[in-house]
């Protein structure tokens, strides 16, 4: 990953994944509300899936992208997967709280609840909680390059974490069922609602990739002015 | 290898020497978990009927609070007196210097956890298997341990380091806790083995995978 | 489990209203700190004017 060979490349997909996403979303909010069917069960109330599974799909892919990148940075030492890392963070958090704050509403009308135990949602509860102190390390942290380093330690014990947690909690809520079961729980999925579901899914994924790629280059173009910066003060002081 | 081995026990105990003279962590973690029982005692307004429910959970509340408190001092004595970068320069591999530290923490913790079961047992008047429980409070505490180690390097060179511990170790270590619970839980009704084993496994689990994990990842905290 | 006196499609409504404001807060955030950006570029470009002046 060089400095100069991304800059006009990186705009132009990240325009064309804006553009994908922008149809994308309109057709899916067309096929949300006007194609598919009511779920045999929930009525009209369950129509938020096509965007609370999505929002919690991606979430968990851009923590992958956080673990992927911070391993990398370690190893390679490239400035720059350190900032995919944190732009990568950052969605990864915009994401589960998409889905947490969608989970929640949905769970109200359905079950009467504003939270269920149920172990995605708590597993995304807690991945929020992992990240969010991934975001407050990098904000309270020390000096630059030691911040990376402990950021990419946290998103790797964070990432590995994830299985353990899940499982961790799903035993525990078999052992102390709920009176209620999750959104998501008991559900019938036509063929219509999956087709759906794929749309919507590509669509957030493309908004993910434009949104990825726009915050990796502002990252880039604040370094860039802070360098210039420091250049300059340094030539006044010469 | 034997090196190797000689360059934990050196670290570590040079920390236990350090430790049994100022006698910090240990009765900081005690006297904490002790505060913290009497507390969830009023505030749970307990009877006796839903004391055995609750108790489990308070115990493995107050035994994380406390750990955390523990983490918090397991660097402190370095950075108060800058040998930090002096450990840093030792040209020991760097995972010999997680050991040695990790150990330290997980010592100290046990030790405070094992004063305070009796006063537990007397408090919320379990009847106890104590083989079981000693076994669920070293798998538990040796995962709190293994990345609390990490995460305590990672906050003492932060600026809000008070909080930041507490913040990064916490949801890591939420499957140690519910195992904990859930297998202390059954070992207080008197359950039989089989009931314990899957809660077993989380726990040994996460000491292997995190156990590992962190002693690779460790000597990139340490990096200037 | 409480009776609830809201329609159910309230919460529909409410649910993808919460998505797209979660969205725009980031989108928002981002925007903003282009601005700033921008701001600090234009301060540095006049900078590096004002030395060339000089020199």
């Amino acid at each position: 990953m060089t400095q100069d060979s991304l800059p006009g490349r990186t705009t132009l997909l990240s325009r064309v994944f804006l553009a994908l996403a922008f149809i994308g979303i309109l057709v899916s909010l067309a096929l949300i509300f006007l194609w598919v069917p009511d779920e045999r069960q929930q009525g009209a109330v369950y129509r938020i899936f096509f965007f609370h599974v999505p929002a919690g799909l991606l979430s968990f892919a851009a923590f992958a992208v956080v673990f992927v990148a911070s391993i990398a940075y370690l190893w390679k030492n490239n400035r720059a997967w350190d900032m995919v890392a944190h732009s990568a963070a950052e969605l990864g958090v915009v994401f589960a709280t998409l889905s947490l704050t969608t989970g929640s509403i949905w769970a109200r009308p359905i079950w009467g609840v504003w939270w269920t135990w149920d172990p995605r949602l708590t597993t995304m509860l807690i991945l929020w909680l992992i990240y969010v102190g991934y975001l407050m390390l990098r904000a309270y942290g020390a000096d630059d390059t030691r911040v990376s380093r402990f950021a990419s330690v946290v998103g790797i014990i964070g990432f590995v974490d994830v299985p353990i947690v899940f499982f961790s909690i799903h035993w525990w809520r078999t052992q102390h069922p709920q009176p209620v079961l999750a959104p998501g729980g008991n559900f019938g999925l036509t063929p219509e609602m999956t087709v759906t579901f794929l749309i919507a899914l590509a669509a957030l994924a493309f908004l993910s990739a434009h949104l990825l790629l726009e915050r990796l280059a502002l990252r880039r173009m604040s370094a860039d002015v802070k360098e210039i910066r420091q250049a300059l003060s340094a030539e006044e002081g010469a | 290898m034997k090196d190797y081995f000689a360059g934990i026990m050196a670290v570590l105990w040079k920390d236990v020497l350090s430790e049994l003279r100022t006698k910090d962590i240990l009765l900081s973690v005690f006297v904490f978990a002790l505060l913290s029982l009497v507390i969830f005692s009023f505030a749970l307004r307990t009877d006796r009927a839903t004391v055995a429910i609750i108790a489990p959970g308070v115990l493995w509340a107050a035994f994380s609070f406390s750990g955390v408190l523990a983490l918090n001092r397991a660097f402190a004595t370095e950075r108060e007196k800058g040998s930090l970068e002096g450990l840093v320069i030792t040209p020991v591999p760097r995972d010999v210097i997680y050991f040695g530290k990790m150990l330290g923490v997980l010592l100290f913790m046990l030790a405070a956890e094992i004063m305070l079961l009796p006063v537990f047992v007397v408090l919320f008047n379990v009847a106890l298997d104590v083989p079981r429980l000693l076994l669920i409070i070293f798998l538990a505490t040796l995962g709190f341990a293994s990345v609390g180690t990490v995460f305590s390097a990672i906050a003492v060179n932060t600026r809000s380091r008070e909080i930041m511990l507490p913040v990064l170790f916490l949801p890591v270590v939420v499957p140690v806790i519910i195992s904990a619970v859930e297998a202390s839980a059954r070992v207080m009704t008197g359950d039989p083995w089989d009931s314990l084993t899957v809660w077993l496994q989380v726990l040994v689990a996460f000491d292997v995978i995190f156990v590992v994990v962190s002693s690779l990842v460790f000597e990139y905290v340490l990096e200037e | 489990m409480n009776p609830d006196p809201m329609n159910p499609l309230g919460y529909l409504f409410a649910a993808f209203l919460a998505f797209w404001v979660v969205f725009f807060i980031y989108a928002i955030f981002m925007a903003r700190r282009q601005s700033k950006l921008r701001a600090d570029i234009e301060a540095l470009k006049k900078e590096m004017d004002e030395r060339k002046r000089k020199a």
